[in-house]
């Protein structure tokens, strides 16, 4: 059961099971001695009534003793090794599942969910269920069998008796399970609040530096300073009513104790049991809700973790994109056949048609949010379409598996992702099985040696988290020289929007002029005048296609494009006065 | 003990609450003697029938019953007065957590910008929310449930000795093994722990965020097995410490847990001799029952006492992450603040680093700017330019030389005032969710109606209003209604427009927006400039070549200085750039240039 909820190993399952087996025998092993406590009262009374003489045997009950305090022991670190060794390996195991099931899932399931999204689901989520299983998943089935085992034995020994001790436990789990129908409306209600406070604190420090030089700060400070409050004392007056609730539930299963008393001393005076009966009862009285109180606190933790363990199966059973493996391209022309595509419900692009060929720079342009970088994912099935198809090479590229179809595309985007890893390591990312002698061959093509050479350690240099040492200019340029060392015949462009100091600007237009050459192209255009030489232009507006034709063509057709090439123009005229 | 600086910190936090977290100790403490109470009723019991063996009709069974019904009554006792101490506890946790946020928000607020520059607001936020919940935690169960897990085994303490010191003796040996495990375990081994274990811990989560930014690149590529090597090796690590600490722990706190409940292997032998031998058997056997009813309390309050100090050792890092960012140094202020004549800028000898480690930023970097006239600072990123900005706005304070304004050194200004007479425009927008009026006005909270509109409309943000289903009175970053970049750059300069300060720091940076957007944003630019004092950082050699005076920064320094047509007859570094530039405009990709399309002047 543990494997389909946490979506562990079967072997994990069994052995934290096996964990909490052990840990029955430890509460049972704590709970043992007190037999022998009361054998040896009733030996020390047997010979104070003198119905027994002599001294009483030490050596006897001190090597029993003895062995149950080993088994204690033994018991105690056979649980604790097995807890904590199953529950770090299938932490690990997870960690590593989640990590391959996401390189697997369709680029649009990471691009919905935001970057720390998606990490802390990975993170908090698997701590979340790693501590169930170290801490939750053992103790619970301890805690609960041995509670369950005691009170049978207890049972067939005197009914009446055990049955006072057990009395209280439905009316525990009565008031657990009401805790838990009231919490599961109160924790939507409370995520929602604590949201509210995080996202007035992400505006309040987002826009601090705007609040600093107007006089609005004290106001806004004030105004965020009463939802805090207001929302805060509603969390901790529910989060005391909950610890209440399970102070309550532990305790009435104490109320057993009394009540054995009650019971006990009654059956005692009408003969019904033997003062030793009746002593034992109550030193396990004493001893047994312990475990019991263990299980339900695990059990609360387990509970708990549902969401995380929710989620986190989610993410395992989400569908991955299917298609053959055995692809073998015969031409490279990407044709958009009536594609319309949504997103988050929201149409994107409606019945675009046409065909990025072979050898030929198709160039996209159109106002921001027009479609362009849409179509360009769309093309390297990142998403699949709502409606129509893409096809490469004349096949619907929908039939072709993500990783084979990648195997023919290059991208330079313009969000260049670098590891944190040596410059070497970070370009040989286009080719896994590069010589050295390829890699800085792709460097030099890209225009990047210059700027590695002057590295401390040249290639071998570190870059820091995503390449924070290096401008934007040579980012664009490592990214490059993944493109040129992977060698596709479609390469998919997205020119750079950032400003690049010039030097660095034309070694980029260099090292992109290489690239190109002979290739499938299909480029994302912001500055118009850096396409006028391609083979054909598609303008969009809105995710329709508007005019497509070579820039001649449209410069004559006086539509969009002539008019944001003619704003263009006049922008780049502009100046300070 | 590092545990008692804790609270200690933390008691200081609490302010006049600490009287409620004292009252919740207080209680807390009762209520776990009265609990123990109920444990010798239990005794008591044994005790009578003991007495009253030899003959059993003595026994008094309502007497019995009685303390049955006492034990049951003290238990609820024991949970009332605990949930008292809880209420208590929750309400000194709720008053110092809102404290701390409330205090850390308005500390935050006067804090140098140069702090949120480099402390980026996702992180703050996140410091913020995590650590403070972690102190509501400690306060509102960890500590009641600390003063009630170390009340118990102090009175036990008490009961023993009044009752058989003998026994106590003989079972104090496992508790004091106990506590000397426990304070082995949680000694400085621990905390090197938990600071390895925290180090790991964020290992793994950079190495997450790594994997997860470089997914599309790594899918891309095809780079399966690689892909992964970071994040298993930073898995692996993070596994392999976290099974090397268990199992370096196993026999420890097996040994403890044995300890803790192998109160009976002392006792019986204790009990057994001292039967054997003593010459008091009654007073032996009760005092046998007595230690035999009573040591399991022992073992879960030792039990306890383990979780609620480690958990204390954890709580230390939140409540130093707390600290940490309120010991953050404010912006100076000056006691006399001067005010400018005037606003000519002088840069005077300025040198400025980014901490101890980095290198100077800017090094002995001196240039004026007249009143109302265009200084462009040019260069490769990573030269200076946005530092200089920075400076002027008072991000940082220089540490060697001075800006000054009309004469007056920035640092010897009151910093609103000065503020209020710099725009910054285009560091990023940094708009609220509020409406686009309330945006607009946000720096002149009574500008008229008119005035928002005619700023607006000189910022050409009529299309935006013209979009919005309520115009200016749009809620914007809510329900759906979002304005793309270009849009939030000029609504920012809308409001830079009615704030109408005479001097302006300048960012061309992201300019690159879409034609349209583009267009409309350098409008708006002529407009905003008209007659003020401008420091631009520009990008674009184009739209500099009027600017009265063009810095050509390297490395932190002035390499060359002058107008455009001066700096071109250097043949200098501008010129060279300049040259650059001319051929990066004229690129075309894919095939042959386009003869006489150069843009020249």
């Amino acid at each position: 059961m543990l494997e389909r909820v946490y979506r562990i190993s079967d072997e994990g399952s069994w052995n934290i099971l096996k964990s909490g087996l052990y840990m029955c025998l430890f509460n049972l092993a704590t709970l043992l001695p007190v037999l022998l406590l009361a054998m040896v009262a009733d030996e020390m009374m047997n010979r104070y009534f003198g119905i027994a003489h002599g001294s009483i045997p030490l050596w006897g009950y001190w090597g029993t003793a003895f062995l149950l305090l080993c088994a204690i022991y033994f018991a105690y670190r056979m649980t604790y090794r097995k807890k904590y060794l199953t529950s770090t390996q299938e932490d690990m195991r997870l960690r590593m599942g989640i990590a391959d099931k996401i390189r697997r899932l369709p680029l649009s399931y990471i691009g919905r969910r935001d970057l720390s999204d998606l990490a802390s689901t990975v993170m908090d989520d698997v701590a979340a269920v790693e501590l169930a299983l170290s801490t939750g998943a053992a103790e619970f089935i301890g805690g609960f069998l041995s509670g369950v085992t005691t009170l049978a034995i207890l049972a067939f020994y005197n009914w009446k008796l055990a049955g006072s001790l057990a009395v209280c436990l439905p009316l525990v789990v009565i008031v657990m399970f009401l805790c838990r129908i009231i919490s599961e409306g109160t924790n939507q209600r409370n995520r929602q609040k604590k949201l509210d406070i995080s996202d007035g604190l992400q505006e309040y420090l987002e826009t601090i530096k705007v609040l600093r030089s107007s006089e609005e700060m004290e106001g806004y400070q004030n105004r965020l300073s009463v939802t805090i409050k207001r929302i805060l004392k509603g969390l901790v007056l529910y989060e005391f009513l909950s610890g209440f609730a399970i102070g309550l539930a532990h305790n009435i299963m104490r109320i057993g104790l009394g009540l054995i008393i009650v019971t006990g001393s009654t059956l005692l005076i009408s003969g019904e049991i033997h003062f030793f009966a009746f002593l034992l009862f109550l030193l396990v009285a004493v001893r047994i809700y312990e475990p019991l109180t263990k299980a339900c606190e695990s059990l609360g933790v387990m509970i708990s973790s549902l969401v995380s363990a929710g989620r986190i199966r989610d993410l395992m059973d989400y569908p991955e994109q299917q298609g053959d493996a055995s692809w073998q391209p015969k031409s490279f022309d990407i044709f958009f056949d009536h594609v319309s595509f949504a997103y988050n419900k929201k149409d994107v692009l409606h019945d675009v048609s046409f065909t990025a060929k072979q050898g030929q720079i198709t160039a996209l342009v159109g106002p921001s949010g027009c479609g362009k970088s849409t179509l360009c994912r769309l093309a390297a099935r990142f998403w699949d379409v709502s409606r129509g198809s893409v096809s490469l090479g004349g096949l619907n590229i929908n039939e072709i598996a993500p990783d084979t179809l990648l195997k023919h595309y290059a991208f330079v985007f313009q969000d260049v992702v670098l590891f944190n890893d040596t410059i070497y390591n970070n370009i040989k990312i286009g080719k896994e099985n590069a010589t050295r002698e390829e890699v800085l061959t792709a460097a030099k093509l890209a225009c990047c040696d210059e700027f590695i050479d002057r590295l401390p350690q040249g290639y071998d240099t570190v870059i820091g988290e995503n390449g924070m040492t290096l401008s934007g200019g040579e980012r664009q340029r490592l990214s490059i020289a993944r493109a040129f060392l992977k060698d596709a015949p479609v390469i998919l462009l997205d020119e750079s929007t950032a400003s690049i100091d010039p030097e660095n600007e034309t070694k980029i237009q260099k090292a992109i002029g290489r690239l190109v050459a002979n290739k499938t192209v299909l480029i994302i255009a912001h500055k118009l005048r850096s396409i006028v030489a391609c083979d054909k232009i598609v303008v969009l507006n809105e995710g329709n296609v508007m005019e497509s034709g070579t820039h001649e063509e449209l410069m004559q057709e006086d539509g969009l494009y002539h008019r944001l090439y003619s704003l263009q123009s006049e922008s780049l005229a502009w100046e300070v006065k | 003990m590092k545990e008692k600086g804790v609270l200690g910190r933390l008691f200081r936090h609490m302010g006049m609450f600490r009287i409620t977290m004292a009252i919740s100790i207080v209680l807390s403490a009762v209520s776990s003697v009265i609990n123990l109470y109920a444990f010798v009723c239990v005794y008591d019991v044994a005790k009578e029938i003991v007495r009253s063996l030899g003959n059993m009709h003595a026994l008094d069974q309502a007497d019995m019953v009685d303390m049955g019904w006492r034990a049951v009554f003290l238990i609820l006792m024991s949970f009332g007065i605990y949930g008292l101490a809880l209420l208590f506890s929750h309400i000194t946790a709720f008053n110092t957590v809102a404290k701390l946020r409330i205090q850390i928000v308005r500390h935050i607020g006067n804090l140098p910008l140069g702090y949120h520059a480099t402390n980026p607001s996702g992180k703050q936020r996140k410091i913020i929310e995590k650590n403070s919940d972690n102190l509501e935690t400690l306060i509102a169960h960890q500590i009641p449930d600390f003063a009630g897990a170390v009340a118990l085994p102090i009175a036990f303490l008490v009961f023993m000795f009044v009752y058989d010191w003998r026994l106590s003796f003989i079972c104090l040996i496992p508790i004091l093994v106990g506590f000397g495990i426990l304070y082995y375990m949680l000694k400085d081994e621990s905390e090197g722990f938990a600071k390895q274990y925290q180090k790991s811990a964020e290992d793994i989560s950079n190495a997450v965020t790594e994997y997860i930014r470089g997914i599309a690149v790594v899918k891309v590529f095809g780079q399966t097995a690689n892909s992964f090597r970071h994040y298993k090796a930073a898995v692996k690590e993070y596994g392999d410490y976290l099974l090397k600490y268990a199992l370096s722990m196993q026999n420890t706190d097996s040994l403890y847990h044995a300890a803790i409940n192998g109160i009976f292997f002392f006792l019986i032998p204790g009990g057994i001799i001292l039967f054997n031998t003593g010459s008091n058997p009654e007073k032996t056997i009760l005092s046998f029952l007595f230690f035999s009813v009573l040591i399991p309390t022992v073992a879960t309050f030792l039990a306890r006492i383990m979780n609620s100090s480690s958990n204390l050792m954890l709580s230390k890092a939140s409540l130093d992450a707390i600290d940490r960012i309120l010991k953050e140094k404010p912006l100076p202020e000056t006691k006399k603040p001067q005010s400018p004549m005037g606003y000519d800028i002088s840069i005077d000898h300025v040198s400025f680093s980014y901490g101890e480690t980095a290198g100077k930023a800017l090094d002995d970097i001196s240039f004026d700017v007249p009143e109302g006239t265009i200084t462009a600072l040019v260069g490769k990123s990573g030269g200076g330019k946005s530092t200089i900005a920075n400076l002027i706005a008072r991000f940082w304070d220089v540490d060697e030389g001075a800006i000054r304004v009309g004469g007056v050194d920035v640092r010897e200004m009151d910093y609103k005032h000065w503020m209020k007479r710099v725009s910054m425009v285009f560091q990023d927008t940094n708009l609220f969710k509020t409406s686009v009026k309330e945006n607009v006005a946000v720096f002149n909270p009574d500008a008229s109606r008119e005035d928002i509109f005619q700023a607006l409309h000189l910022a050409q943000c009529d299309d935006i209003l013209e979009k919005l289903p309520q115009g200016a009175d749009t809620v914007i970053g809510t329900n759906g209604i979002y304005l793309s970049g270009g849009e939030m750059q000029r609504i920012a300069l809308a409001r830079a427009i009615l704030k109408n300060a005479p001097v302006v720091l300048l960012d061309e940076a992201t300019a690159f927006a879409d034609a349209e957007n583009e267009y409309r944003i350098q409008k708006a630019l002529d407009e905003l400039l008209r007659g003020k004092t401008v420091i631009m950082i520009a990008h674009r050699l184009s739209t500099i070549i009027h600017a009265d005076q063009i810095c050509v920064l390297e490395r932190g320094k002035i390499v060359e200085k002058g107008t455009h047509r001066e700096l071109m007859g250097m043949h200098g570094a501008y010129a060279k750039m300049r040259e650059e530039y001319q051929s990066s405009i004229s690129w075309r990709i894919g095939g042959q240039q386009y003869a006489g399309a150069r843009i020249s002047h």
